[in-house]
C-alpha cells in the first residue's frame, strides 16, 4: 500500500506504486504524478519567549516553508503540461479556502491535513537530463514550493478526540460529580504534553440564568473549608485570617503550572472588601496580596481572586505542605462593621484559565429546548471540510438547541483550556453579580484536536 | 499572531459614543504588533494594533471604526488595557488613508471680542455627530469681530470637522506596490474628559471652597451623566486628598483641565497624587508611590529579562503599571536617601510602554521628568 499524498485534490503518489502515464490526477490509482526523493517535511519552528529562567516560555509556532520535488508523466508533452497546470490551479485558494495538503503514510490509519497559504509549481532543471518543460518531453520534473500551516491536523470527518463525554458537573468543589473532570490518559497528538486546542460544549441545567463562567485546564484542584466562616472587622486597613496550606510541590518541577485561588462566600455585607493573601507559613510574612474586590452583598457568590506567583517556591528547596499558607484579607470600606462569610476556597494549579461573559443567560430552560455554551479553540466543521487546526483567536457563543445555531457572542478573557496529558477540566458557573449556586449542574462535552508538527516518516 | 496570546476584544460604538457590549471581534489572533502605554497621571493612555487585512475590511474600519471600544485581556484573564479607537490608518499599497477623532469637533465655539471689547462667543453644533460619538468641543478665538462673522466661522469649522478629517497620502513609485494593512490607534477613556468644556464653556463663577476630591467626583458625574456617558461613577478607587480648593472654573475650561488642576494640588500631607482611568473605566486617585519610596513595587536583576514584584514573584511585562517604585537590585550598593523616591537603585515609574510582536516582548519604563530608563526587557528567539 502506497502512502497518500495530495494537494488540493491532486494525488501526487499513485496508490499502485507507479504513476500512470496520461492518467487522471484526481484519483490515487490513476494519477500520473510521483513525489521524488528528497522531500523533507519539516517541523514548525518554535518561537519561545522566556520571561525568566523560572518561568515556562510562552511558545508559538510559525508557518512552514517546504519544497516538494515531483515528476509528472503525461501521454505526451501537452498532456504533461496540462497536468502541471491542473496542479498549479489546485494549489491556489478556491473560494477563499486554502488548499489542503493531505498525507496518510503507508499502513497508517490517520489522514493528516495541513493548510497551504502560499504555493507555486516551478519546473526544474534536472541536471541537464532533458526533462525540462521547454524540451517537449512527456516526463516533466518540477517543484512545489509552498508555505503550510504549522501543524497537521485531523480532517473534521474523522472526529475530534473526546476527552469528556457528556459528564455531569455540579457547581461545587465537593461531593458526587464535582466541578472537575479528568482527561483520559494517552492523548493523541505531538503536543499532548504542551497543550492542544479544545472544543467545549456546556449545557447548564434549568436552574440559574448563568452569564459568567470560569473554565480552566488544571493539574489539581484543592477544595478546602479550613478557616471558613464569618470574618468581621471595622478596620479600613484590613485584617487577615488563616486558611489552608495548599500543596503545590508539583509546581516546582512543572514550570508551566500557575496557581490561582477562588473564594466562595455564603454571604457578605455591602461594605466588606476581600482579597487573597499568601504568607510564608502560618502567621508568617506576607508574600503576596491580591487586589481588593467588592463581593455582591446578601447572596452566595464565587469569585476568582486571581493568580498567585510561585517563583519564590521554585527557588527554595525542601518545599513541603505548610511552607506557604493561604489567608483571606478583609476590610471595611467605611469603618462600620463589615463581614465576609467564607464558605470554601479552591486552590488551582493550572495551565489555562479563562472567564466567559455571556450577554444571554445560558440554561436548559431558555428558548424552545434550551441554550448551551460552545467554546472553540480549533476549526470545527465550519465549512469546506477544513482540518481541525488551532484558531488564531478562540471564539465562544450561546447556541439555541432548537436552532442548533449561535444566537449571541460570548466574550473571552484569558486562555481557553487546552488538552494536556494528566490534566482536568475545571468549571464554575455564576449568574450576574457572581451569584453562585452549589446545586446547579451542567452536562459537559470536551473534545480535543490532536496536532502533529511533522508527519511520521519522510522518505 | 503575537507571541503572547492576548484577547484584544473590540466592541461596537454605542449610542452617543458610549462603550457597548456588542462584541465585534478579537484581534488577538491577527495583530502582528501590539503596543500600549500607561501613564501615572492618565491611566490607560494609548494603544496601537497593526495587522494585514483585506481592502474591504480596511474600508469598513475607516468608515465605521472610530469610537469602537477595546478591552485587552492577558492569558490569565487580567485586564491589560482599555480604551476607544481614535485613529484608523489604512495602507492600500502606495495609497494611505486615515481618519481620527483627534480632529473631530461637533460643537464649535468661537470666542470673540467685539469692537467694544466685550468678550462673548457663538457656537454651532452637529447633533448627528454628537449622537454618534458624544460631545467633542473645539474652541477658537477671534478678536474684534461681530456676532455674524463668529457664527459663520463656527459653522464653517463645524462643517469641516463634525465627522473627522480624512487624511490622504499618495505615492506613485516604481518597485513593489505594497499590501493592505491597518494600524489602529486607541486612546484611554481618560482623554475623553478633555472633549467637553464645563457648562458649555461658560465656566463657574464661584469662590466656594470644597474638597478637591468632591469636586473631581462632581465633575465626573456631571460629564458622565449629562454629556458623554463614558466613565464609571463608582468612586471607590478615589482616595480622599484632604485638600480644598475654590470651585471657580474659568470660561472654556475642559473637564480634564479642571480635574487636573484640582489633583495637582496634592494631598493634605503635601504628597503628589497620581490619577487615571483604569479597568472598568473607573477613575482612580491615590497618593503617589514616591511618598513611600522604600515600598518596592517592582524589582529587577540586571542578569534577568523579567520584572518581579516586591516579594520576588514574576510580573508579566504586559501587567506592569506606573505609579510604582522600581528597583534594580544590582545597584543597591549606593545607599539611597530613605525619603528620596529616586536614587541609583530605585526610581518612580511615570509611564510604561509595552510592545509585543510575534517574536518577543519589550517593556520601556520611564521615570519622572520624561527620563527614559530604557529598561528593555526582551528576549527574542
Amino acid at each position: 500500500m502506497a502512502p497518500l499524498v495530495s494537494i488540493g485534490g491532486i494525488h501526487l503518489v499513485n496508490s499502485t506504486g507507479t504513476p500512470v502515464a496520461g492518467g487522471v490526477a484526481t484519483a490515487a490509482a490513476t494519477t500520473p504524478f510521483a513525489v521524488k526523493r528528497g522531500w523533507r517535511p519539516m517541523p514548525a519552528e518554535l518561537v519561545a519567549v522566556y520571561s525568566g529562567q523560572l518561568s515556562y516560555p510562552d511558545v508559538s509556532y510559525g508557518p512552514v516553508q517546504e519544497t516538494m520535488p515531483i515528476v509528472v508523466i503525461g501521454s505526451d508533452h501537452e498532456n504533461a503540461v496540462a497536468r502541471l497546470q491542473q496542479l498549479q490551479r489546485a494549489i491556489l485558494p478556491a473560494n477563499g479556502l486554502p488548499a489542503l495538503l493531505e498525507i496518510q503514510p503507508t499502513a497508517s490509519s490517520t489522514l493528516m491535513q495541513a493548510e497551504i497559504t502560499n504555493a507555486a509549481v516551478r519546473p526544474v532543471t534536472e541536471d541537464e537530463s532533458g526533462f525540462e518543460c521547454w524540451e517537449g518531453f512527456s516526463e516533466l520534473h518540477a517543484e512545489i514550493v509552498y508555505t503550510r500551516s504549522a501543524f497537521f491536523g485531523r480532517p473534521v470527518v474523522q472526529d475530534a478526540s473526546i476527552l469528556i463525554g457528556g459528564n455531569t458537573f455540579t457547581n461545587t468543589g465537593t461531593g458526587a460529580n464535582p466541578n472537575i473532570g479528568a482527561y483520559p490518559a494517552g492523548l493523541d497528538g505531538d503536543l499532548a504534553n504542551e497543550g492542544q486546542p479544545t472544543w467545549l460544549r456546556l449545557s447548564p441545567g434549568t436552574s440559574g440564568a448563568h452569564t459568567i463562567f470560569y473554565v480552566a485546564s488544571v493539574y489539581s484542584r484543592a477544595y478546602s473549608t479550613t478557616g471558613a466562616g464569618a470574618k468581621t472587622t471595622v478596620s479600613t486597613t484590613g485584617a487577615s485570617s488563616a486558611l489552608n496550606a495548599p500543596t503545590f510541590t508539583a509546581a516546582q518541577a512543572k514550570l508551566g503550572l500557575k496557581a490561582r485561588v477562588l473564594f466562595r462566600f455564603t454571604n457578605n455585607t455591602s461594605n466588606v472588601r476581600v482579597r487573597v493573601e499568601m504568607r510564608a507559613n502560618a502567621a508568617g510574612t506576607l508574600l503576596y496580596a491580591g487586589k481588593w474586590i467588592t463581593p455582591t452583598a446578601g447572596v452566595a457568590t464565587l469569585y476568582d481572586m486571581g493568580r498567585i506567583p510561585l517563583d519564590f517556591y521554585r527557588v527554595a528547596p525542601g518545599l513541603t505542605t505548610g511552607s506557604a499558607q493561604l489567608y483571606i484579607g478583609y476590610k471595611s470600606s467605611d469603618g462600620a462593621s463589615a463581614t465576609a462569610t467564607l464558605g470554601y476556597s479552591e486552590f488551582l494549579l493550572y495551565w489555562d484559565f479563562c472567564q466567559l461573559d455571556s450577554p444571554t443567560p445560558v440554561n436548559s430552560g431558555s428558548g424552545g429546548s434550551g441554550y448551551r455554551l460552545e467554546l472553540y479553540s480549533y476549526l470545527s466543521d465550519v465549512s469546506g471540510g477544513r482540518p481541525m487546526l488551532p484558531l488564531d483567536a478562540p471564539a465562544a457563543a450561546v447556541f439555541d438547541n432548537t436552532l442548533n445555531g449561535p444566537i449571541d457572542n460570548i466574550t473571552i478573557r484569558g486562555r481557553p483550556p487546552r488538552a494536556i496529558e494528566g490534566g482536568s477540566l475545571y468549571l464554575a458557573m455564576m449568574t450576574a453579580g457572581n451569584v453562585h449556586s452549589t446545586t446547579a449542574t451542567a452536562t459537559v462535552y470536551l473534545y480535543q484536536a490532536p496536532l502533529w508538527r511533522v508527519l511520521r516518516g519522510s522518505d | 499572531m503575537l507571541c503572547i496570546p492576548l484577547n484584544i476584544n473590540i466592541y461596537e460604538r454605542g449610542a452617543r459614543g458610549a462603550p457597548s457590549s456588542s462584541f465585534l471581534c478579537d484581534l488577538g489572533g491577527r495583530t502582528e504588533e501590539h503596543e500600549h502605554t500607561i501613564g501615572a497621571s492618565i491611566g490607560f493612555e494609548s494603544m496601537t494594533e497593526a495587522f494585514p487585512t483585506t481592502q474591504d475590511e480596511a474600508i469598513d474600519w475607516l468608515e465605521n471604526g472610530l469610537g469602537r471600544s477595546a478591552i485587552v485581556y492577558g492569558p490569565d484573564a487580567e485586564t491589560v488595557w482599555e480604551g476607544l479607537l481614535t485613529t484608523v490608518e489604512a495602507e492600500f499599497g502606495q495609497e494611505t488613508r486615515s481618519i481620527s477623532l483627534d480632529e473631530l469637533a461637533n460643537r464649535v465655539s468661537v470666542r470673540y471680542t467685539t469692537a467694544y471689547g466685550i468678550s462673548t462667543f457663538e457656537a454651532d453644533l452637529d447633533l448627528d455627530s454628537q449622537d454618534a460619538f458624544g460631545v467633542k468641543v473645539m474652541t477658537v478665538s477671534r478678536s474684534t469681530t461681530d456676532q455674524a462673522a463668529a457664527a459663520a466661522m463656527a459653522t464653517a469649522i463645524l462643517t469641516e470637522r463634525a465627522w473627522g478629517v480624512k487624511k490622504y497620502g499618495t505615492t506613485v513609485a516604481t518597485g513593489g506596490l505594497g499590501s493592505v494593512a491597518l494600524r489602529l490607534g486607541f486612546s484611554g477613556w481618560y482623554t475623553t474628559l478633555g472633549w467637553a468644556t464645563y457648562a458649555n464653556g461658560t465656566g463657574l463663577d464661584s469662590s466656594t471652597l470644597t474638597s478637591t476630591t468632591t469636586q473631581v467626583q462632581t465633575l465626573i458625574t456631571d460629564i458622565t451623566g449629562s454629556i458623554n456617558p463614558f466613565l464609571s461613577t463608582d468612586y471607590s478607587l478615589i482616595t480622599a486628598s484632604g485638600q480644598t480648593d475654590t470651585e471657580f472654573i474659568d470660561t472654556d475650561t475642559t473637564y480634564r483641565a479642571k480635574i487636573e488642576a484640582l489633583l495637582k494640588i496634592g494631598t493634605s500631607t503635601f504628597a503628589r497624587q497620581c490619577w487615571g482611568v483604569y479597568e472598568d473605566r473607573m477613575f482612580r486617585v491615590s497618593p503617589w508611590a514616591g511618598a513611600t519610596p522604600t515600598t518596592i513595587t517592582y524589582q529587577r536583576s540586571l542578569k534577568e529579562q523579567c520584572i518581579r514584584d516586591g516579594k520576588g514573584g514574576t510580573v508579566p511585562l504586559w501587567l506592569v503599571r506606573p505609579d510604582a517604585i522600581y528597583q534594580v537590585n544590582d545597584l543597591l550598593d549606593v545607599m539611597p536617601n530613605a525619603t528620596a523616591p529616586d536614587s541609583a537603585a530605585r526610581s518612580f515609574v511615570e509611564r510604561v510602554s509595552c510592545r509585543i510582536t510575534r517574536d518577543g516582548i519589550s517593556l520601556r519604563v520611564e521615570g519622572q521628568g520624561g527620563d527614559t530608563l530604557d529598561d528593555v526587557i526582551a528576549r527574542l528567539r
